[in-house]
């Protein structure tokens, strides 16, 4: 009772501050933001340029012999590309020779462009653009980043593929390159791919573009300013000598930090509801959500506490609380590329924090995975809570 | 603090530098039946991460698991792809085609006659260099930071006002509270690039656009400054300034060029655009002037209306 009653005191305190209420400004720019620019489904078009130093008729064959009985080809509108001077080197990576290209003038290219069929699920795959000259191919390259192929005939009028590549593709990349673009592997590499059994365990249990953003920004944008909020506000009673005043009257050190730490949960809890009732309406299970989002900000706010305890002047910790901050962020990298999940970013709290954030989001959730780590922030932060408790007992004095 | 600030960025350029390769290296992470041939497992590993294990059911269990790994099994006819249903579309693709490859025995090597590459030997990786630049913007915001807690700090100190009585004019107390940041900022995104092996740049490009880029960031540092009463709402106000830097970085990375105009407004989106083509080596002079002076005419703009309220709080 005594801590709710803190706590009432504080949220008062607090919400005479301008801060209280930016969070909340801030979750609805961020809503915004979010509905505006992150589509609901992602198109995963490739695109890709070509240059083709034959005959037109050549080039129809092609795409008709390549990809005619696969899938389907369809001409589409042509692709406007506006090129800005630039001075461009390349080189051919087998005899070394080095290509360089200067560019004085703007130029605007009308491209032919190709639309690339799937024949099984009719998905737009990709696109072709089709350039009318070398330079055109590697102006429009460099500045739309598309990967390029140049089909020519040598001397004895057999046709040579090169591949433009940025320069940044790895040995493995470029080897697995060299095996699926040699035509004459084409149609077995095809076959095989076609006979591969495929089984699938579970049932689609998918969020769609924009919802799988959300627990980013539940985590990193929510629960991890919590470790800042919660040291800001003890150096705010340190500074004006509450602190002190408090240390007279019979309130205990966990108390006081556990009051403080209510008023960041309540702050993050309605920035996360403000941002994710309106993206992902009814589907979440709120029941498991809402205790999730309260563990995550509470364990941040623990280790930010933890690490300031380390300060005899909070100020000082504010430095080394971002750069923890940064570092928490990191999990987020493989969050966004799942194949990319090494051990140490799954040891890392921000990991787990994330998966279970999304596990709530999802039409069907795993309860288990969920409560047992909320279980695991609950003991971790305890365990926090009680190592920084005995050392604010000796430097805050309360 | 101010050190631990200055730190902090060199911190996560050494982390960027880190990730970065094991990132563009990835492919598909697969779980394979020791059952498969030796040579099928031994041509997946060739090209990805490959965690072998002793039966079908093993497999499947390790898919299962919350991370995206694709599984291969032996079945009766032949290899089966295992997937929990919930991979990306292009991990299940890539797996498609390394399963093919793995099964007929066709594996890539040396370019050949009939098929070779051109490269612009641009070796920074595109996510390296996103990271980089996302990383200077960010550098700009926690200087800002490092200048507003200073302002909070020297009013609640009362620096500010006996700094009015004595013969230092304002604008020299605004300028030496500036300079400290802009030789920070410098500093920082210098040594960042340095350890990043971004050096093959034009520098005094990449220097003018990082001093502009600052402007934008030390005028709202000192509204910030000024204008907070404590730490909380300083910090508070400083994470507003990293909206506007995310939202120029993801329109310019994620959306069709038609909509980068919904951030031109944004002082972040021209850094962003022009330290890009720095970096890209397809900045002229010209442009690199231009997208300077678009930051400079909107950092005038802001100061010209934080103006009244800057002088007011000095007072």
């Amino acid at each position: 009772m005594k801590l709710w009653n803190n706590y009432l005191k504080e949220l008062k305190i607090a919400s005479r501050g301008f801060y209280f209420y930016m969070e909340f400004v801030m979750a609805a720019i961020l809503l915004v933001c979010i509905l505006l620019f992150v589509p609901a489904e992602v198109t995963n078009v490739s695109q890709e340029a070509i240059y083709v130093d034959l005959p037109r008729e050549t080039l129809d064959l092609m795409l008709l012999n390549s990809f005619g009985e696969a899938g389907r080809y369809e001409r589409a509108e042509d692709t406007t590309v506006k090129l800005k001077p630039a001075d461009i080197v390349y080189y051919d990576e087998q005899t070394g020779e080095k290509y360089e290209l200067s560019f004085d003038d703007k130029k605007t290219l009308e491209l032919e462009t190709w639309y690339y069929y799937d024949a099984a699920t009719g998905k737009h795959e990709s696109t072709l653009y089709i350039a009318q000259s070398m330079d055109d191919l590697v102006r429009a390259a460099k500045a739309e980043k598309w990967y390029s192929t140049v089909v020519q005939l040598d001397e004895t009028g057999q046709m040579r593929y090169k591949l433009l590549l940025f320069g940044s593709e790895s040995e493995r990349y470029k080897n697995l390159i060299t095996a699926v673009m040699d035509a004459e592997n084409l149609p077995a590499l095809q076959q095989a791919a076609d006979e591969l059994e495929v089984v699938t365990l579970g049932a689609e249990n998918v969020l769609n573009n924009r919802e799988s953003y959300m627990p980013l920004a539940i985590v990193i944008m929510n629960g991890l300013m919590g470790m800042l909020v919660v040291i800001a506000y003890l150096t705010i009673d340190k500074s004006s000598g509450l602190i002190r005043a408090m240390s007279l009257t019979p309130m205990r050190t966990r108390s006081y930090l556990l009051s403080k730490v209510m008023v960041v949960l309540t702050i993050s809890l309605i920035s996360s509801l403000v941002i994710t009732v309106p993206v992902m309406g009814a589907q979440p299970n709120y029941l498991l959500f809402i205790p999730t989002v309260l563990l995550v900000t509470t364990l941040s706010c623990m280790l930010g506490l933890w690490i300031a305890s380390f300060f005899s002047d909070l100020k000082s910790a504010f430095g080394v609380l971002i750069l923890f901050m940064v570092i928490l962020m990191l999990p987020a990298m493989s969050y966004i590329i799942p194949g990319f999940a090494p051990l140490w970013i799954k040891l890392m709290p921000t990991y787990p924090m994330l998966q279970a954030i999304k596990e709530t989001l999802l039409p069907r959730p795993d309860t288990g995975y969920v409560l047992l780590i909320c279980g695991g922030m609950l003991i971790v932060s305890a365990l926090f809570l009680w190592w920084s408790e005995h050392r604010y007992k000796k430097s805050l004095g309360v | 603090m101010a050190v631990w600030m200055i730190l902090a960025p060199l911190l996560l350029a050494v982390l960027i530098l880190w990730i970065a390769p094991g990132i563009s290296e990835t492919t598909v992470n697969f779980a394979v039946d020791e059952n498969l041939s030796s040579a099928y497992i031994e041509t997946l590993k060739e090209y990805a991460s490959v965690e072998t294990l002793k039966d079908a059911d093993a497999v499947e269990e390790r898919v299962m698991r919350r991370d995206e790994v694709i599984g291969l099994t032996q079945g009766d006819t032949g290899p089966v792809l295992v997937q929990q249903g919930n991979e990306t579309e292009t991990a299940v693709t890539m797996a498609k085609v390394l399963a093919a490859m793995a099964s007929t025995g066709i594996t890539g090597g040396e370019a050949n006659e009939n098929f070779g590459f051109l490269s612009f030997r641009d070796e920074t990786s595109p996510l390296k260099r996103s990271l980089s630049i996302t990383m200077l913007l960010m550098i700009s915001v926690i200087m800002s930071m490092l200048i507003s807690l200073g302002l909070v700090d020297e009013k609640n100190d009362q620096t500010i006002k006996a700094a009015n009585v004595t013969p230092m004019p304002q604008s020299a107390y605004v300028l030496s509270k500036s300079l400290i940041g802009v030789l920070a900022l410098l500093f920082t995104s210098v040594i960042s690039l340095l350890i990043l092996g971004i050096t093959d740049i034009n520098w005094a490009q990449i220097l003018i656009m990082i001093v502009t880029n600052a402007l934008i960031s030390i005028i709202v540092a000192f509204v910030i400054g000024l204008s907070s009463t404590d730490y909380i709402e300083a910090s508070g106000s400083v994470k507003l300034l990293m909206l506007p830097m995310i939202a120029s970085v993801l329109v310019y990375e994620l959306t069709d060029p038609a909509w980068h105009i919904t951030v031109w407004w944004s002082p972040f989106y021209w850094a962003y655009r022009g330290i890009t083509e720095i970096i890209q080596g397809t900045a002229r002079w010209g442009s690199v002037l231009l997208y300077a002076g678009i930051i400079v005419v909107i950092s005038a703009g802001v100061f010209m209306l934080c103006l009244k309220r800057i002088r007011k709080l000095l007072q």
